[in-house]
């Protein structure tokens, strides 16, 4: 009897415990949660490349300037900027009504800080070009460059994955190597403050009450119309979708596009879809002897489909590609004009071309040219990348060649591709401006020239793109180059990928920035 | 026993040795820089050499080992190349998650497989016996991942009783406990099975020993019987398992740990490789190997309590 009382006084606790937070699901009215699948690690802008430190840094601080979704400077930090006639020094005026967290005014000291600290740390390539900061007076920085470029002003922008965002110097002095690292050391000049953080599963951030300095692209300058926002980490995809259905969590921002179409039609959610800026393409190891022949490399662009592979491969949730480059990236060609050089599906061509190239077709039907079939290792490091090079594996062997695909973890696939062990690979090129062009000169051989491609005029187009101080000249030297990419086969371009973002109808106002997903978060706001 | 004791930890020093210098080698082994990764893609080769510069992976092997020894007897077990962070800390804040879901974990395994277990043993040949059986060879073959990923749709979205994952910090709140049933649970699962099934194999051998044929002459209840000899004497291979299972656990939970976002060492050492933190890994397997040893080291002491007749001479 008194087991038996035992046994169901426990089956009762059990009961209350689970049916405690079972109708409780939704997040709080004043709080924004955001589901991401990894977990930010150090808050210290520039430390590292890792996506969850940049896209918490965007909430946390801001920088001299920032870029628009449709790739315009504007003024953030620095309210006027000038650049001096030979294009060396520039010199940047800093609005005088900004604090920082701790309640310090900001000062070009502050700025003259970071910039000298940013160039010892990993991500200094952005500022490869400048010499010296100097704090002229507590709203005057200068910056003198090595060289004149306008690339400069790109690679300041907090749009170039929040580097130049401003720490207080104060604090980075106090707390050294710790600043980024505890969280009550952080201490910025963003719409939000840290106020909580527990490692490995949650980012709390508090609405800045005195922010008003947000860009112009947005409606509200400041404060923030969230209270609060936590970015959770959820690891597993199938964990966060569920998350998000059940409410714990108010958006997903890696939503799966397997999961989009079903969660798109669940009561009181909704799926965002934002193209991204993606240079993504399969690109050919210009060191095999297979491909040195530009009609083989040619002929494998026109048996591409990428309708098939959008639909395929990303349910949908894709835009072919004409291009290299997204048309929301400054130097994109216009897809009109691109449309008439770059090679689109056609399988009668890519077979007239292999056959004039010499490669006839075998008794299995892939190509055979002195005794060597038409047969090559592709290779990627993701498990969508390898599903998008099987769809394209059919799609070349109905043309007659053969792949073998080869996926690697990320880390490995860069050392294989460094020793340029691939045939071709697919690339994931996710970017901020064309600039990301400095992937295919010279000396980017091997790494991250994957291309192993090492043209002269590829150079020379770069180097104007650097070096001119006519936006005019530049945009037009990318899109220079980017034709000769499409006409010579240099790659091939893949789909461009979109944000696809679960979020709750409670979220209004949101909307998607094409590189940072939820960027700075001023104009959202939750409902009831 | 304090002479067995010392001379384990003896033996405990050399597998560390080994430990550490296998480690550190394989890692180094593994495709990939950690340079380029932490750097990020835009790097140039001079803006990479630097980074590898500053993290001592230019020097050669020995030294690198060499100097990582010196720090690691002074308890100094580096810094992590991502966040900057001295790898002690790292640890400290991820194990006690991995300790707690691995303890419940094996409790609830221990619990509900030797009761399954002595059930099935005792009604040998029932549909009891047989429902457990099948059961139990379930909970052994079916992957952690479906099992974790189902738990998730039956009790989180259809039922709507438990969250999907994550762990609130208040470690005693009903939150915290509510957190921790699925994980454990999921982890649980493969350990259940081999535990009742190790339980009915070895308790089907004791209760034909004289001993219990004795106890039962003598008049005791039946409960008495089972719970009290049969049962002490039928756990010694249960406790070995679970010893190491413990072990395992600790370093297999990164699948359930990944599945529920519970923020553990197995996260974190996944995180690790992934992006070739050479410090965290090396820190983490010598730390997990250290607790391993110790463990083992505990689970043979507990035999002396458990079989008097152990002597550790």
């Amino acid at each position: 009897m008194r087991a038996r009382m035992r046994f169901l006084l426990c089956l009762g606790l059990t009961a209350m415990l689970m049916w405690s937070g079972a109708v409780v699901a939704a997040t709080p009215d004043d709080t924004l949660v955001i589901g991401y699948n990894r977990a930010a690690n150090n808050l210290h802008p520039g430390v590292n490349a890792s996506l969850p430190n940049i896209w918490a840094n965007m909430l946390i601080y801001d920088s001299l300037v920032i870029h628009d979704a449709q790739g315009k400077v504007h003024p953030a930090l620095a309210k006027r900027w000038e650049v001096s006639k030979d294009g060396l020094v520039w010199t940047f005026y800093l609005r005088d009504d900004v604090k920082f967290h701790s309640g310090r005014k900001l000062t070009a000291n502050d700025v003259k800080a970071h910039f000298d600290l940013w160039k010892t740390m990993p991500t200094a390539t952005k500022i490869a070009a400048l010499e010296k900061t100097e704090a002229v007076n507590d709203i005057t920085v200068r910056f003198t460059l090595k060289n004149p470029t306008l690339v400069f002003l790109s690679m300041i922008s907090q749009t170039e994955w929040s580097y130049s965002g401003i720490p207080d110097s104060e604090a980075v002095k106090k707390y050294g190597q710790d600043y980024g690292v505890l969280p009550e050391s952080i201490s910025g000049t963003g719409p939000f403050k840290v106020t909580g953080w527990v490692r490995n599963d949650r980012v709390e951030l508090a609405r800045n009450p005195d922010y008003k300095w947000g860009p112009s692209f947005y409606k509200n300058q400041g404060p923030a119309r969230v209270e609060k926002v936590v970015i959770k980490t959820i690891t597993e995809e199938a964990a966060r979708s569920a998350a998000l259905e059940r409410g714990e969590i108010d958006m997903d921002i890696s939503l799966s596009e397997k999961d989009a179409p079903r969660l798109g039609k669940t009561k009181g959610l909704r799926v965002m879809v934002q193209p991204k800026n993606t240079a993504h393409h399969i690109g050919f190891n210009h060191d095999k002897p297979l491909f040195k022949d530009q009609r083989v490399r040619l002929a494998l662009m026109y048996a591409i489909d990428q309708k098939a592979i959008v639909e395929a491969v990303y349910n949908g949730y894709a835009k072919p590609a004409v291009g290299l480059w997204s048309t929301s990236v400054e130097g994109h060609t216009p897809p009109a004009e691109m449309a008439k050089i770059a090679p689109s599906y056609n399988p009668a061509r890519a077979k007239q071309l292999l056959d004039e190239a010499g490669w006839k077709p075998g008794s299995d039907g892939i190509r055979v040219k002195d005794g060597q079939r038409l047969s090559f290792t592709s290779y990627g490091y993701s498990e969508q990348q390898a599903n998008l090079l099987a769809v394209v594996q059919q799609q070349w062997r109905e043309v007659g060649a053969e792949s073998q695909i080869r996926q690697l973890e990320y880390a490995a696939w860069q050392k294989a591709v460094t020793a340029g062990e691939q045939d071709v690979s697919y690339t994931d090129g996710t970017h901020s401006t064309a600039d990301l062009s400095y992937w295919w000169v010279c000396k980017s051989v091997p790494y991250p020239n994957i291309l192993k491609r090492c043209d002269e005029a590829t150079d020379k187009y770069f180097e104007i793109t650097q070096t001119t101080l006519d936006p005019k000249k530049r945009v037009q030297a990318f899109q220079d180059m980017e034709k000769d990419f499409m006409r010579r086969a240099a790659m091939i371009p893949m789909p461009h990928t979109l944000w696809v973002v679960g979020a709750s109808d409670r979220v209004a106002d949101l909307e998607l920035h094409p590189i940072h997903g939820y960027f700075k978060l001023l104009d959202a706001r939750k409902t009831k | 026993m304090l002479g067995y004791v010392a001379r384990r930890l003896r033996a405990t020093v050399f597998v560390l040795v080994g430990v550490s210098v296998l480690v550190f080698v394989m890692v180094r082994l593994i495709p990939g820089d950690p340079a380029l990764i932490l750097a990020g893609v835009d790097a140039s080769r001079e803006q990479a050499a630097e980074v590898r510069r500053g993290l001592g992976l230019d020097q050669p092997i020995w030294i690198q080992y060499a100097r990582y020894v010196g720090r690691a007897l002074e308890g100094d077990l580096g810094k992590s190349i991502h966040s900057r962070r001295p790898v002690w800390r790292e640890i400290r804040d991820r194990f006690p998650a991995t300790l707690e879901l691995t303890m419940v974990s094996l409790a609830l395994a221990g619990v509900i497989g030797v009761v399954v277990g002595v059930v099935s043993a005792v009604r040998r040949g029932s549909a009891i016996d047989s429902i457990a059986m099948i059961g139990s060879l379930a909970g052994v073959s079916m992957p952690i991942f479906l099992l974790g990923v189902l738990l998730i749709w039956l009790f989180s979205l259809y039922l709507g009783l438990l969250p999907t994952g994550g762990s609130p910090p208040c470690l005693f709140c009903v939150e915290h406990v509510r957190h921790l049933v699925l994980p454990s649970i999921t982890l649980a699962g493969v350990s259940v099975g081999m535990v009742a099934r190790l339980t009915r194999s070895t308790m089907l051998e004791v209760v034909h020993e004289e001993f219990v044929r004795t106890a039962r002459a003598k008049g005791l209840a039946e409960r008495i019987v089972i719970y009290k000899h049969a049962l002490r004497n039928a756990m010694i291979p249960v406790v070995t398992y679970m010893g190491l299972q413990f072990g395992v656990l600790l370093g297999g939970a990164v699948v359930t740990e990944q599945i529920f976002s519970w923020p553990g060492m197995g996260r974190m050492l996944v995180e690790a490789i992934e992006s070739r933190d050479y410090p965290v890994i090396q820190g983490a397997i010598l730390f997990m190997a250290s607790v391993f040893v110790a463990i083992n080291l505990l689970v043979d002491l507990l035999y002396g309590w458990l079989d008097p007749r152990i002597s550790y001479e």
